[in-house]
């Protein structure tokens, strides 16, 4: 009963699924052809998807010219992988004592967890501010990273891998002579690799470009992230400057592009939360 | 090589009993099997030798020393586990390493990058390596060493787990279930290697399965479990015969024991289903049940039988036959082997007799404990036994 579905129904079928693709594509395909169009050809009537001129290193030179783009990168680069590293350092542990550790008030603590899931950031945003208002530490790297330090859905989504992890294998580790940090760090942590690298597009991507939170606490354009840099070719004056701000929204997603695609076979194996057999 | 003793050992979570009361010796250098059905508590037993569990109260002792206050790693135990448990991320050869290089190098000296430049590394890494390669050698495993458990079969990743324990010389395997998830075949071939194994090494081995056939295969003695509570420990050929217990009986052989209703009457002599047996027992006891597996019994005649039934089933084993006989006053008919000859003659439905070996009978009060019995000799007639 192999029967192949008529081609009508398979064009059609491909029809639509393309249809849904160019919805998804259209801002990025439209941002990347307005990075090189000369301005005329942007605010012009009538709309054209190829350019007529290319504008390309006028756009590109004026991106990377204009603001300190590369130092913004620098500043996101940072603060992304300041903030990965301490919810990794955080959620690796944790979860394991939630999936494989027996105490008093286990489930209490993974219920918080969960409630926690629940609370959206800008709930908690004021508070976070008089918080590091308190310490100190507006304006600079730490007001960026502190509020994200710990991340619950990082400790849930490594919780669930932990779970599928035989106990069998801690036995084993235990027997062979790892401590209980070593059988974290050397065994859990290689082992739930897929789980890892999928919480780490999560979160690379959320940080890299969150908006609000910079925008609250920062003043000063020395600690900019890539996507407060952008708003400098927004411009009350001179107007909208589309065409390098598209170059320099094309300079700063690439970076997220290649990391999504070289981590990609993993980050599907993470999100089905496959086991090791 | 050592002794493993364990005395008046409790294990219970919460109000449930999980091991009550366990007294066990384990020779230096024997092969002990614990043996016993699913939820018995044999695993939870072998995981507190190892340090894994702690008892509730009791005492385990390895080569006469208390342990119960050492940390798994400090008891000197290999331990093989059902699902194998190997490092999914580590090649072949560096699973095998893994215990040595734990216990033989201190934590600076497995830094990633500072162990190769430390005094001595490259003298410590041909020690660990030709402890490998013996290993590897010894498992026939020597071309896998550079891959990983995920590409293995079941029989190999085994190998690598049994390689694993054995690379550090230690005091005593632990073995839980290692052979129960792999095919019927590689089972029986890995359950000869295993007790060769055994044979080369002189280790004490503990062994846990819920497998009966291995348990008789491969142990010096055998320790069976129910319930939580150790019921015998005897050699397999002693608990085959002489089980003290009917769930000893039951769970012990295949197919399992017949077990009929039976009287005895006020001279000793045991009857089944109103039929005198050639069998005396303490008298003047009620309720009693009569055990006779099925190789202890015959079919022959309706008249000449013990007992009479009808044959309903045949089952053909290739090299003997299992007759199902189903008797008026029974509710499950009784297994009785016989050879191919007699099996080819037999035809379903007929009536026939069933005689039984009065020596290998085995008899159980109405607790389930074992009684002393004895064969009759066949020339005394029976009213003249009740002196």
């Amino acid at each position: 009963m192999n029967r192949q579905p008529s081609l009508l129904f398979r064009l059609f079928r491909h029809l639509v699924l393309m249809s849904g693709a160019m919805v998804m594509l259209m801002p990025f395909i439209w941002m990347l052809l307005t990075s090189v169009k000369p301005p005329d050809e942007i605010f012009s009537s009538e709309l054209t998807l190829w350019p007529q001129h290319w504008y390309f290193i006028e756009n590109y030179s004026e991106a990377l010219t204009r603001i300190p783009l590369m130092k913004f990168l620098l500043n996101g680069i940072v603060v992304t992988a300041t903030i990965f590293l301490c919810q990794v350092s955080i959620a690796v542990p944790v979860a394991y004592a939630l999936a494989k550790m027996r105490f008093k008030g286990k489930k209490t603590l993974f219920a918080a967890v969960l409630f926690c899931l629940l609370i959206p950031p800008q709930a908690v945003s004021i508070p976070w501010y008089l918080l590091m208002y308190q310490f100190g530490w507006l304006d600079s790297y730490m007001a960026l990273i502190a509020p994200f330090s710990i991340s619950v859905f990082g400790i849930f989504l490594m919780r669930q891998f932990f779970m599928t992890i035989p106990n069998d294998l801690i036995y084993a580790a235990r027997i062979d002579g790892f401590s209980e940090l070593a059988i974290i760090w050397k065994v859990m942590l290689p082992t739930a690799m897929p789980a890892l690298v999928s919480f780490g597009i999560f979160s690379i991507v959320a940080h890299w470009n969150d908006y609000f939170w910079p925008l609250i606490v920062l003043n000063s354009p020395d600690y900019y992230t890539p996507p407060l840099g952008l708003v400098n070719f927004r411009n009350d004056d001179t107007g909208n400057d589309y065409g390098p701000l598209m170059a320099a929204a094309t300079i700063v997603i690439t970076p997220l592009v290649g990391a999504f695609l070289l981590a990609q076979k993993r980050f599907i194996e993470g999100i089905t939360l496959s086991g090791m057999k | 090589m050592a002794e493993i003793s364990i005395r008046k050992l409790n294990k219970s979570f919460g109000e449930t009993q999980i091991l009550d009361q366990i007294d066990l010796t384990v020779r230096d250098g024997e092969f002990m099997t614990l043996v016993g059905p699913s939820g018995c508590g044999k695993s939870t037993l072998l995981r507190i030798i190892a340090g894994l569990e702690s008892q509730t109260n009791g005492q385990v002792n390895i080569s006469g020393q208390p342990v119960d206050q050492l940390r798994p790693k400090d008891r000197n135990l290999s331990m093989v586990f059902q699902s194998y448990a190997l490092y999914p991320h580590l090649t072949v050869k560096e699973n095998i390493a893994t215990p040595i290089r734990m216990r033989s190098y201190c934590w600076y000296q497995r830094l990633p990058l500072l162990a190769r430049v430390l005094p001595g590394a490259a003298e410590r890494q041909s020690g660990i390596d030709s402890k490998v390669a013996a290993v590897a050698e010894l498992l026939q495993i020597e071309h896998l060493l550079d891959r990983r458990p995920g590409e293995l079969s079941g029989g190999q990743r085994q190998r690598v787990a049994l390689g694993r324990a054995m690379v550090r010389d230690p005091a005593a395997f632990l073995m839980d279930e290692p052979l129960s998830n792999l095919d019927a075949k590689l089972r029986i071939h890995m359950r000869t290697e295993i007790a060769q194994l055994h044979k080369q090494l002189g280790t004490t081995f503990i062994y846990v399965t819920h497998d009966q056939a291995e348990a008789m295969t491969m142990s010096d003695r055998i320790a069976l479990m129910m319930d939580g509570e150790l019921l015998q420990v005897a050699t397999p050929e002693e608990i085959y015969r002489n089980p003290v217990d009917v769930r000893v009986a039951e769970f012990i052989g295949s197919p399992k024991i017949n077990l009929l209703p039976g009287e005895v009457n006020s001279a000793g002599r045991v009857t089944v289903c109103g039929q005198p047996l050639r069998v005396a027992t303490q008298p003047r006891q009620t309720q009693i049940r009569v055990g006779v597996r099925p190789e202890n019994a015959t079919v022959c005649r309706a008249e000449q039988g013990d007992i009479q039934g009808q044959l309903i089933y045949l089952e053909n084993m290739g090299a003997e036959f299992f007759a199902h006989i189903t008797i008026d006053t029974l509710t499950e008919p009784m297994l009785v082997r016989c050879d191919v000859e007699q099996g080819q003659q037999l035809s379903l439905g007929a009536t026939v007799g069933i005689r039984i070996k009065p020596k290998h009978t085995l008899i159980f009060n109405q607790s389930g404990r074992r009684v002393a019995s004895e064969k009759i000799a066949a020339e005394v007639h029976h009213e003249s036994v009740a002196v």
